[in-house]
């Protein structure tokens, strides 16, 4: 395996190989194990009370949710274009592409600033019952995950826009790449679970 | 367009926004059902796949890389299902 | 000091990290109650009587516990000084590091005084040992960041290391900076009495302390083991003929 992710200099995408720091991955399955604990908790919770989840759910700006999914899945295709186009060499292609990335970023974020007030102001909290438990928790700390995220791909930014990426460096950018797309993967299962499931 | 469809990566972010759509629109009458919660579910685990197949890249990872993290998701879908369903009256058989 | 004697405190330090693990599993966890902790749902006469009932357990697991937290205190120097070496000329997050350290044995050493000073007249208003309760836990729960910067600065040296042997393995610097992330739910504690990220919950508690004491074990066997290492290369030029085990019977 070192020798596969060693011989980086030109990864072609059929190549057996792990991108980015292999090391990351420790990471990043340890990441999605502790959302996995939170995602089963939750539906292990909502199966005490389903009645009184389902009637909370209904207070969700569900709207705005699937607004976040269409932000992190379109987010993650960008940071997929900066790769292929570093692979590909051409430096403008690279920042451009995370320069939307990052921007859908911060979207994801204002967004969820804008729920979070609209539910505070209809007086919906924290501590209101289980369901927004959950809800606030799991959300909070995903949206930390976006911050961090974001912040790394301002990092890869600044970095591609030096020309630092190109066909033959491209482990830190796929490292962090990595990252990001692990936050829409996530994103992918809390969205449907706080929701639409009922 | 068509051209447009022909690049594999394009493709699956039109799946994850067609499935995402699906899945959104399933619940748009707010209706309260077991099949419609399973596809959500099963909509979730699909998308899921496709990000780790294809954007993760790890489809041309060494096995022991896709195996765990498809693993995962196979793994956290199949609870899901199991304690939507089953969770319910297994709980309340301890009260 | 001659370099021989100060690679021997160096080992005995880097020792003090298991034997924090041990001693604070015993005195801690165990002697204090805290396997399961009190729950912050319990009402203030429940908790008053739950210190009655174990007093003496309750008393020597924190007043132990307070000592033997110091064991922290050398095995974060030891870390300090192996990340100094890495780090060379401006040894920034070693500093960090260091101060992380200290401050984490300050925090988990408040918040046991706390419950020894509820525990130290039970006969008190039972809301007088809950507010104690509280601030322990509040304590030792929200100001975990000490410890997380800690982590993040030993990782982040970790990760910089390019010796062909280095301090960690790259996997386990990643870890590093992950345990140090999965403590951020502890601040939910401020706000939850029940629920998995109350201070008694799965999520709060048991998974975040279990990947605190799982990241200090696994760092505590390569520091170890980069002192052995240091050990046997300075015994071997100083006696070349000589062999490892005179350098240790010493």
């Amino acid at each position: 395996m070192d020798g596969l992710s060693a011989n980086m200099t030109t990864p072609r995408a059929t190549d057996i190989r792990i991108p980015g720091d292999k090391d990351v991955w420790v990471l990043i399955g340890a990441e999605l194990l502790t959302f996995g604990m939170f995602f089963v908790a939750f539906i292990g919770y909502r199966a005490l009370e389903v009645a009184h989840f389902n009637a909370s759910q209904t207070a969700l700006h569900r709207n705005l949710g699937l607004l976040n999914t269409l932000f992190l899945v379109t987010s993650s295709w960008c940071v997929v274009q900066a790769v292929r186009a570093a692979r590909e060499d051409r430096p403008a292609s690279v920042a451009r592409s995370l320069g939307i990335a990052i921007l859908l970023g911060i979207s994801f974020m204002v967004v969820k600033a804008l729920e979070y007030t609209e539910l505070v102001s209809s007086g919906v909290g924290m501590t209101t019952d289980n369901f927004f438990m959950f809800y606030y928790c799991l959300t909070i700390i995903h949206l930390l995950h976006v911050v961090g995220g974001t912040v790394i791909l301002t990092v890869m930014w600044a970095n591609a826009r030096t020309g630092r990426y190109h066909s033959g460096n491209t482990k830190g950018l796929e490292t962090g790449a990595s990252y990001w797309h692990m936050v829409d993967l996530l994103w992918i299962f809390l969205f449907p679970l706080l929701y639409l499931v009922r | 367009m068509l051209a447009y469809l022909r690049d594999p990566l394009h493709r699956t972010w039109l799946l994850l926004v067609t499935a995402t759509a699906i899945a959104f629109l399933l619940r748009e009458d707010n209706v309260i059902g077991d099949i419609a919660a399973a596809v959500t579910i099963v909509i979730a685990w699909l998308k899921g796949r496709l990000v780790i197949l294809d954007f993760m890249e790890l489809r041309h990872a060494p096995p022991l890389y896709r195996r765990i993290f498809e693993g995962w998701a196979i793994l956290v879908s199949t609870l899901l299902l199991a304690l939507y369903w089953e969770g319910p009256v297994f709980f309340a058989s301890f009260k | 000091m001659d370099e021989r004697t100060s690679l021997r405190y160096e080992l005995i330090s880097a020792w003090c990290g298991p034997a924090f693990v041990i001693t604070f599993v015993i005195f801690w966890l165990g002697f204090g109650h805290n396997l399961p902790n009190p729950s912050p749902a319990l009402t203030a006469t429940e908790l008053a009587t739950r210190y009655s009932d174990n007093l003496s357990q309750i008393r020597l697991g924190f007043i132990v516990s307070m000592i033997t937290v110091c064991l922290y205190m050398p095995w974060t120097c030891v870390l300090a000084m192996q990340m100094w070496r890495i780090e060379g000329k401006s040894p920034l997050l070693a500093s960090l590091q260091f101060m992380g350290g200290a401050l984490t044995v300050m925090v988990v050493s408040f918040s046991a005084m706390y419950w020894a000073v509820a525990a130290f007249r039970p006969e008190r208003a039972a809301s007088d040992i809950q507010t104690l309760t509280d601030t322990g836990w509040l304590c030792i729960d929200l100001q975990y960041c000490c410890t997380t910067l800690q982590m993040v600065a030993a990782a982040l040296v970790g990760l910089a290391d390019k010796r062909t042997v280095p301090l960690f393995p790259r996997w386990v610097c990643y870890l590093t900076i992950w345990c140090g992330i999965s403590f951020f739910p502890a601040s939910l504690t401020g706000v939850m009495k029940t629920g998995p990220f109350a201070w008694s919950g799965v999520l709060s508690f048991y998974f975040p302390y279990f990947c605190w004491l799982c990241w200090f074990s696994t760092a505590s066997v390569y520091m170890i083991k980069e002192v052995r290492r240091r050990i046997t290369a300075y015994d071997g030029v100083k006696s070349p003929a000589g062999t490892f085990a005179s350098g240790m019977s010493r």
